[in-house]
């Protein structure tokens, strides 16, 4: 992703002013804005598909609209049977519990489940409409019993006592399958990948214009005799693109060593730190430059978000950088970085996997790796040709699922077969 | 061996971290969520001590060379010691021996109830002779549960922000709350304490520099859509534009007057976002798991110094 | 105009002014909140990492151990891991200290051993995540059914969405030049992802300036009164 930015100095400074005025006035003249807030809130969280508590097994019966008056059991009406099972493949804690409904009967207004606990005692669980009810955060392996009461107006019926029945803990989660298939086939293309590099076959990746400019961006900074700014993102090892972003300075060491260029790098996690200073002085020791390696150039700065943003704000306008690179996992304090690194005029290479701070870069950087393009990185910097199999493993994964895509809707449309509750993770 | 051991230990733990997810036992997951909850966590808070002595380092090699605003380094030392010492040595709240909560209304707990003074020589008197002053009527409330006597300066100073709480609470409601000392039976004026512990600090120090840190965000952002705007590319163009509407659509003024704009926000969100989001998570999502693979398997090995 | 008198208010308020004229330029006033930031937020992470960690964690459970040993002579319950009062932490303690082995040339590789089963848990624990949050997940989600087509215009734009996902991931595709007819489908591609990122902007804006305006009015209400 290519994108030149105007470098704006002190006008830009007049702009922002400008603007800034404009929107806050904008905001502050405008009451609802709160609200408006409020609705975006509303509208990202429909993307979530809410976790159900209770897991509905049989068709869901309605509750009729109106209470039925009499205090008598209607006619007809019969005993539920209960159907008490441990869940299967889970983790256990949980015993699942269905009573269906005979639809020629008379149907209840609800239903109340009860559990027996070992001592002996009866415990309401729920009253509900529905016909099913999961159990969970029982103890494994102790042994409950269970009965529901049908009410119809104030009258009720009781079922027979179904159990005893126990939670178990499985050895193997089914509801994980359709990972196991995916990790399975993803490992066998990264197999066959690795393989081809190995037995010295071409691996072609097209050019990535924003890792291109990595060699021209520190070629500026030789030229210019200033240093090289490395944010290895603000997030902690459990993200892997903090992994990947350690793997790019590796490769962004190795090219600031042969051009004898400083590096700076300022860290937020102190355990990224420890494994960020082990691959700038690693890679110094294997460009046969440890003598050149500076300990007081990787740091670690600060934990806090902001914190770390103000320190780095303050190294960008002090050092002045003449390249910048933001390489990993960023929150809200991207964009101040960026700005700010902007404003001084320096050539900056982002790169990030979170989509929400991905349009700040775009705005603020001169080259922007995008999503996918941050992983890709370190093999395409490297050109080593195992790395670059599995470069080619994850786009051929990609191709499987922009296949299966295609294929699934295809099924579901002519045929009628929906797969893709196959793909549910449970 | 250098080289090896380490790679061994991560392949063994990859192996325990990716089979524990699958694995549905209940031992298992107990001797995981020990793993990941607790002997990680002990081992990384190690990489604090070499964080700290970093930062310090890189602060200290400023001080020695005087380096360009060398003199604010000894800002940055001074206020971690102190704020450490105080932490340290203070607890979080104040609760441990340091003393860092000062002055404030004078409180006692007596037979369940918390009494106000106007100062400590009432408050000595009244302790010298309970009996003679003690009076239900004026105690300001009961003591709660989880306090106890003789009071502790952090006790003390929990039932100072109660007692604020229970002012400000009636003063909404129009009741008068007022605290008469048990001893001159005078009215006690509220008196605030002095706090620097470092929950203080954090309030204090910490929550206003990174709201304004953060809030600074909106300036940020207007200088970042002018450079968008200065770039003239139909890439940036559209980002802008479709940012434009978006914003739009969502103030009430602007969706009253133009019509179609809310509709058209509603468009964007629902169509071009989903489908970009989700691709690129697609996308994330396999490069994730190949980054995972690539180190699990030791093909990336910058940690370890490449392959020589 | 009722000014505030209390000292962490004031505090705050030339913090915040100290920070926001970072905006004009660097000057001393935000070079000392920043350095005095850092070193609060470095002191503030220790002491809740002693409290948090170090405390329940690493010195609680030894002394306990210590003092059951004591009391009842040495027990295998000692050694025991999930016990509150054990000596097995001494192993984990022993593998983070070797952090500290960094410091000492000679065996300055055994840094590495923490740092690689740190890597190897966390990488491994993310792979069926990413599974399953990040692809699974977005595939299901892109699959059309029949009975989504059952209107016409939500089911015209639901194989809008199925094309626009394949075009983008068409334009990260790697393997081959963008060219042919490739070049207009990821082109396509990276306009669908502009205008989204532009959709994350704009939903953003709003937000921000609330904060801005949240700070504003501390200044003006809290610490110099001039607001009601």
């Amino acid at each position: 992703m290519t994108l030149h930015t105007i470098r704006t100095g002190s006008t830009g400074r007049v702009w922002r002013a400008i603007m800034s005025g404009i929107v806050c006035l904008l905001a502050v003249c405008m009451p609802c804005a709160p609200h408006a807030i409020g609705q975006d809130q509303q509208t990202s969280q429909t993307d979530a598909a809410p976790e159900p508590i209770t897991e509905p097994v049989a068709g869901d019966d309605a509750v009729p609209a109106e209470p039925a008056p009499v205090p008598t059991v209607p006619p007809g009406a019969t005993l539920p049977v209960v159907v008490a099972m441990d869940v299967p493949s889970d983790t256990g804690n949980a015993i699942s519990i269905r009573w269906p409904h005979d639809v020629s009967q008379a149907k209840p207004d609800a239903y109340i489940l009860e559990m027996q606990t070992p001592d002996g005692l009866w415990k309401q669980v729920t009253r509900t409409v529905l016909t099913s009810y999961q159990v969970s955060g029982v103890p494994n392996f102790t042994q409950f019993h269970f009965r529901v009461k049908a009410l119809y107006g104030e009258a009720s019926m009781t079922s027979d006592i179904a159990g005893p029945i126990e939670a178990r803990d499985h050895w193997f989660r089914t509801g994980k399958m359709p990972i196991v298939v995916a990790i399975a086939v993803f490992v066998l293309i990264l197999v066959m990948f690795i393989n081809a590099a190995r037995r010295g076959v071409e691996l072609f990746v097209r050019r990535i214009s924003g890792l291109n400019a990595v060699e021209d961006a520190i070629g500026r900074a030789t030229e210019m005799g200033k240093p090289v700014l490395y944010i290895p993102g603000t997030s902690s090892i459990e993200d892997v693109a903090t992994l990947a972003s350690l793997n790019i300075l590796g490769e962004v060491v190795r090219r600031t060593v042969h051009y004898d260029v400083k590096i700076i790098c300022p860290n937020r996690d102190p355990i990224v730190y420890t494994i960020a200073r082990e691959i700038v002085r690693e890679t110094y020791a294997s460009e046969g430059r440890p003598d050149a390696f500076d300990p007081n150039s990787v740091f670690f700065l600060v934990p806090d978000q902001f914190a770390y943003a103000a320190g780095v704000d303050g190294i960008m306008v002090r050092q002045k950088p003449a390249t910048i690179f933001f390489m990993g996992m960023f929150w809200a304090e991207a964009l101040v970085m960026s700005e700010t690194g902007a404003a001084t005029g320096a050539v900056q290479i982002a790169g990030t996997d979170t989509p929400a701070q991905l349009p700040f870069f775009i705005t603020s950087c001169d080259y922007t790796l995008i999503g996918e393009e941050l992983y890709a990185a370190s093999a395409y910097l490297s050109r080593e040709p195992l790395l670059l199999g599995t470069l080619k493993a994850q786009d051929y994964g990609k191709l499987i699922f922009m296949i299966c895509m295609v294929v699934f809707s295809i099924l579901a449309i002519v045929f009628n077969w929906d797969l893709s509750p196959y793909l549910l993770v449970k | 061996m250098k080289r090896n051991l380490p790679l061994y230990l991560l392949f063994i733990f990859a192996i325990w971290g990716g089979i524990s997810v699958f694995v549905g036992k209940e031992s298992v997951h107990e001797i995981d969520n020990l793993l990941r909850n607790k002997l990680l966590l002990i081992v990384g808070a190690f990489a604090i001590i070499l964080g700290l002595g970093s930062l310090i380092f890189h602060h200290m090699v400023k001080i020695r060379n005087k380096s360009r605003y060398w003199q604010y380094s000894y800002v940055t030392l001074v206020s971690l010691f102190i704020s450490s010492f105080i932490g340290l040595f203070g607890g979080v709240r104040g609760e441990k021996s340091l003393p860092t909560i000062f002055g404030g209304l004078v409180l006692l707990a007596h037979d369940g109830q918390v009494y106000a003074f106007q100062n400590e020589a009432e408050m000595g008197q009244f302790k010298a002779s309970p009996d003679k002053f003690v009076d239900p009527a004026r105690a300001v409330m009961p003591l709660p549960s989880n306090v106890e006597a003789p009071l502790s300066r952090y006790a003390a100073s929990s039932l100072r922000d109660e007692i604020e709480l229970r002012a400000s609470n009636a003063r909404r409601n129009g009741i008068q709350f007022e605290m008469i000392s048990p001893v001159t039976g005078k009215p006690v004026p509220f008196k605030k304490d002095f706090r620097i512990h470092i929950q203080q600090l954090f309030e204090g120090i910490l929550v206003p520099c990174g709201s304004t840190m953060f809030a600074m965000l909106a300036f940020y952002m207007c200088s970042a859509a002018y450079r968008a705007f200065r770039m003239r590319n139909l890439h940036a163009g559209v980002l802008l534009v479709s940012a434009f509407i978006v914003m739009l659509g969502q103030i009430p003024l602007a969706t009253a007057y133009i019509p179609g704009v809310y509709e058209l926000r509603q468009w964007i969100l629902d169509v071009p976002n989903m489908a970009s989001k989700r691709g690129i998570m697609i996308g994330v999502g396999l490069g994730a798991v190949a980054t995972s693979f690539k180190i699990i398997f030791g093909i990336e090995r910058a940690w370890l110094g490449g392959d020589e | 105009m009722n000014i505030a008198t209390e000292f962490w208010t004031w505090n705050a308020a030339i913090l915040t002014i100290a920070i926001f004229s970072f905006l004009w330029r660097d000057n001393p006033l935000y070079r000392i909140a920043e350095h005095l930031y850092i070193g609060v937020a470095n002191g503030y992470s220790i002491t809740l990492t002693y409290f948090n960690v170090v405390v329940p964690m690493m010195i609680d459970p030894l002394v306990n151990a210590g003092k059951m040993v004591k009391q009842d002579g040495f027990s295998t319950a000692v050694l025991n891991p999930f016990n509150d009062a054990n000596f097995f932490i001494i192993l984990p303690m022993m593998v983070g200290a070797l952090y500290i082995t960094r410091f000492i040339p000679k065996i300055s590789w055994m840094v590495r051993i923490p740092i690689g089963l740190t890597m190897g848990y966390y990488t491994a624990i993310s792979i069926p995540a990413s599974f399953e949050a990040g692809i699974l997940r977005q595939l299901e989600a892109s699959i059309v059914t029949r009975a989504q087509l059952a209107e016409f215009w939500p089911g015209f734009w639901t194989i809008v969405i199925l094309l626009s996902t394949l075009a983008t991931l068409i334009y990260f595709f790697f393997s081959t030049e963008q060219k042919g007819v490739l070049r207009p489908i990821s082109n396509f591609g990276i306009l669908m992802v502009m205008i989204g990122f532009g959709a994350s902007f704009g939903l953003t804006v709003m937000a921000r300036i609330s904060l801005a305006i949240g700070r504003f009015i501390f200044l003006f209400k809290d610490w110099l009164g001039v607001v009601s």
